[in-house]
């Protein structure tokens, strides 16, 4: 088959192509079909938002199995911090539970600075929480963690630097 | 979005100035006038600004303490586990595919010094740029020396499974110690892993010359695979194409006995986890997550006739259901 062939393949065509295919694969990685269901559309979406020219129905396949595997990723994170908030809400007798609109503005940011922290190492990420999460001072860190203002700040820009990398890696794989 | 690294580390820098207790009008001056100063300054603040806005929603909360605590607690789930951020990709195998990046993108690990001695925990994934501009992917529970000189790029590897991928010194021969012997790499990615008996090399990208202790030589090529010890080196066979998802922390069954799967997430997991022998040979097919070993549990309970019986997190067994 021929590249000029493949560089005018619509979104539509591979839709019809390999949409069956792709929710099988992750029907089979995920044991759940409406699970699958909706990651396949989802990296269809992605493809449609942002089309790609491919130029054979391997490498189709290759792409469109490498976008499934990152959904997969992301939903088990996504339910994994999910599942910490509400255990959290559960033991937590002042807590108050949160409309369904809230719920799903507060988990995006949960999964969002979650992934974020993920890349973070140690003290970083302790440091990144108590002052921006709790509020804590440079200097109050500096005496919970027994080091010295100058190090905190070390750790903040290197942690406020790996937030953004990580956050330009997220937008990149929503909306370029 | 080609967001320039130096950029987001001055706005990463300012940041943390203007959060300072100490940040003072002069400050916000000079902050002001960098700001202005550039475009590309205001684009990548703007990004700051995204991510305290994600922050904002988290703790205007009325009652913020439950989602705090939640990010903490999973954090520390993930505090010996080091992701990848999933954009890095590795297709290796025998196909047509090969070895491919989809996406190089901004990498943010730190470059290793000439000398250093790097290992990662039991359940801790974790990635390092070499000095020559390579890369290395440690997977659970494994050593790495790094010894370069301005003669040659050596690395000892004493245990686990590393991905290497050499950078580009046409000058300077790379080179991996081992107890058994010692590996060239010919511009190439590659994957050790120790066997209980031997070591398994897979090349995913040029060639890797094995010189065993004994002295037998092999050259193994892309694609393909080969188990060797300090006095054989056996015939090579491919790779499988999932070889390397443990870079993106995912563990690929492929109508994989159950034992075998258990065996591998085992590798991630600090203690005891055994299969009955009722149930050992049943065949699993699935994605599992090595870092989430609840996930990958229910998955296997959910799609298999079996229970997980546990002790305590540090005893796990699998049974007939």
């Amino acid at each position: 088959m021929s590249t000029s062939h493949y560089e005018s393949v619509t979104v539509e065509t591979i839709y019809a192509q390999h949409h069956g295919w792709l929710r099988n694969l992750l029907l089979r990685r995920l044991g759940n079909d409406s699970d699958a269901a909706d990651l396949a559309h989802d990296a269809f979406l992605r493809l449609l938002l942002k089309p790609r020219k491919f130029d054979s129905s391997e490498g189709t396949r290759a792409y469109l199995s490498h976008v499934a595997r990152g959904l997969c990723v992301d939903l088990w994170r996504r339910r994994s911090i999910e599942q910490a908030w509400l255990d959290a809400q559960a033991a937590d007798p002042e807590a108050l539970v949160p409309s369904a609109e809230e719920h799903y503005r507060v988990l995006d940011a949960l999964c969002r600075i979650d992934a974020m922290l993920a890349q973070l190492e140690e003290p970083i990420a302790q440091t990144f929480v108590l002052s921006l999460l709790e509020g804590y001072s440079y200097r109050e860190i500096a005496t919970k963690l027994n080091c010295s203002e100058r190090t905190i700040k070390r750790y903040m820009a290197k942690a406020m630097l790996q937030c953004l990398l990580v956050q330009s890696e997220l937008n990149d794989d929503t909306f370029s | 979005m080609a967001d320039d690294f130096d950029t987001l580390q001055q706005a990463a820098e300012w940041f943390v100035r203007l959060q300072d207790e100490d940040c003072n009008e002069q400050t916000l001056t000079a902050w002001r006038r960098w700001l202005d100063s550039d475009d590309a300054h205001r684009k990548a603040w703007e990004q700051v600004e995204e991510i305290q806005a994600s922050i904002g929603v988290i703790t205007s909360q009325t009652h913020s303490e439950p989602a705090v605590n939640a990010l903490r607690s999973n954090h520390q789930q993930s505090l010996n586990r080091r992701s990848l951020m999933r954009s890095f990709i590795l297709l290796a195998g025998a196909s047509s595919l090969g070895y491919l990046g989809w996406t190089h993108r901004l990498r943010p690990s730190l470059r290793l010094p000439l000398t250093a001695d790097i290992q990662t925990a039991t359940g801790e994934i974790r990635e390092h740029s070499l000095p020559d501009g390579g890369r290395v992917w440690l997977n659970t529970a494994s050593t790495l020396n790094v010894n370069f000189t301005p003669q040659q790029r050596l690395l000892e590897f004493i245990d686990g499974e590393v991905l290497i991928e050499t950078g580009k010194d046409p000058q300077r021969r790379f080179l991996v110690n081992l107890h058994e012997g010692q590996l060239e790499a010919l511009g190439t990615a590659f994957s050790i892993r120790r066997l209980s008996q031997g070591l398994r090399l897979q090349v995913h990208q040029g060639k890797v010359a094995i010189r065993t202790r004994h002295g037998h030589q092999r050259a193994v090529e892309a694609g393909q695979q080969t188990h060797f010890d300090a006095t054989a080196i056996n015939p090579v066979s491919p790779v499988a194409s999932h070889a390397v998802s443990w870079t993106d922390r995912i563990l690929l069954a492929d109508d994989t006995r159950l034992q075998d799967l258990i065996t591998e997430l085992a590798r991630y997991h600090q203690g005891y986890m055994g299969v009955a022998p009722a149930v050992a040979d049943l065949k699993v097919t699935g994605t599992f997550p090595v870092d989430n070993i609840e996930q990958a549990l229910s998955m296997l309970n959910h799609t298999l006739p079996v229970s997980v019986g546990r002790l305590s997190d540090w005893w796990i067994t699998i049974e007939a259901r």
